[in-house]
């Protein structure tokens, strides 16, 4: 088998579980943000839709488990998916392909640097 | 209007959006945003992150579909994403420190390209090999995929890495400025510059969406910029609508409906710029 052929195969079975991880993502986050409205719409505890929120308000929403609480662990949802999936990129390819397996670790390291300079 | 009236309201029109976006072959931002902004009286920069999260969404709903049917460049996509990610922090930090009436100007500019794109774009059904441009073929993203007209699997070389970087880093940067996808950019860049047939470049350009927005969902969740209530309605409708969409019916083809909605982004973007100036 040629390296070019053994690369597309790796490639194939990464393929298979990435889309795994980021379908589960998005099937888990809308549900999250489809019970969180459904509860604040039924107690009537929405004020204001178009108030924004801040990481320390996602936080605290997110440990009383209020229907804003639900909403806001779907928005983390949504954004940690792409992440997981790079984490995912980045174990696969560890032991397969050191190229493959540097790129996502610099995106990565991007995000996170990104993340930091604004907090 | 009342709470439970806007949601409904955004609920519906996000299916629309999230249909009406995989039909024609585009994220639903170049909607989304000016809907929000304009209908619904929210700050640019508020939509634009309500995008973001939404683009993640539609990526996360279509990327597996691409990536079953093994038309993703993977090591392309992941290569790219460098560029992408680093644009979209560069435009995500940028943006706080530009004013609503630039934003929206810009944001006009580039919904009068998507138009000009959508009219007269390739078309993202045919799967033509393009001319195979100069330079040299990197072998480790060269990638193969499955040539529907005649059932046998093709192989392309990828090349012009450093060019298709560039295009990445500004499709990057108009995803952190103004919440698109920035796919009106990648995809003539890795078709054109890189060789890569137009499906491969339409599935890896979606692989590659979600990661770039979420390096600037992220700035933007730091910067407090995100409305939950909203995020979550938009999100819900273009789930539902991205679903129906890539489901139900074949991408439009005809030039009838992309003429009607190119022309619909051009009168939005004129309102978008009477916006900025102040005039409405």
């Amino acid at each position: 088998m040629s390296e070019a052929e053994a690369q597309r195969q790796i490639s194939q079975r990464a393929e298979r579980v990435l889309s795994h991880i980021v379908m589960s993502g998005a099937v888990i986050s809308v549900a999250l943000f489809a019970f969180g409205i459904s509860v604040a719409l039924g107690n009537s505890s929405i004020v204001d839709e178009k108030q924004t929120m801040s990481l320390d308000s996602i936080v605290s929403s997110i440990s009383s488990m209020d229907s804003m609480g639900l909403i806001a662990l779907g928005v983390l949802t949504v954004i940690a998916t792409p992440l997981v999936r790079i984490l995912a990129t980045i174990l696969y390819f560890a032991r397969k392909d050191r190229l493959l397996m540097a790129l996502p670790v610099v995106t990565f390291i991007l995000i996170v640097v990104g993340f930091v300079i604004r907090m | 209007m009342a709470v439970i009236e806007t949601l409904l309201i955004l609920l519906i029109v996000s299916i629309l959006i999230g249909v009406i976006g995989s039909l024609l072959g585009i994220g639903g931002g170049v909607f989304l945003i000016p809907i929000v902004t304009l209908a619904l009286g929210i700050d640019i920069k508020v939509a634009a992150a309500t995008s973001l999260v939404t683009i993640i969404v539609t990526s996360s709903t279509s990327a597996p579909k691409y990536l079953r049917e093994g038309i993703v460049n993977v090591g392309l996509g992941m290569f790219l994403e460098i560029f992408t990610v680093t644009g979209a922090i560069i435009g995500a930090v940028l943006v706080v420190y530009l004013s609503q009436s630039l934003v929206e100007a810009l944001f006009a500019i580039v919904i009068i390209y998507a138009a000009v794109y959508m009219m007269f774009g390739i078309d993202a059904k045919k799967e033509i090999h393009p001319p195979a441009p100069s330079g040299t073929s990197h072998w480790r993203f060269n990638g193969r995929y499955r040539n529907e007209s005649t059932g046998e699997a093709e192989d392309y070389g990828v090349r012009n890495l450093s060019r298709g970087g560039a295009a990445g880093f500004i499709a990057g940067s108009l995803s952190g400025l103004i919440g698109v996808g920035g796919g009106i950019v990648k995809v003539p860049a890795m078709h054109i510059w890189m060789g890569v047939p137009m499906k491969a470049a339409v599935a890896t350009s979606n692989f590659m969406i979600g990661v770039t927005a979420v390096a600037s969902a992220l700035v933007y969740l730091a910067n407090g910029l995100v409305a939950p209530l909203i995020t979550a309605a938009a999100a819900i409708g273009i789930f539902i609508g991205a679903t129906v969409g890539s489901r139900s019916m074949q991408k439009i083809t005809g030039r009838g409906l992309r003429t009607i909605f190119s022309v619909m982004l051009v009168i939005i973007s004129m309102i978008m710029f009477l916006r900025a100036g102040g005039m409405l």
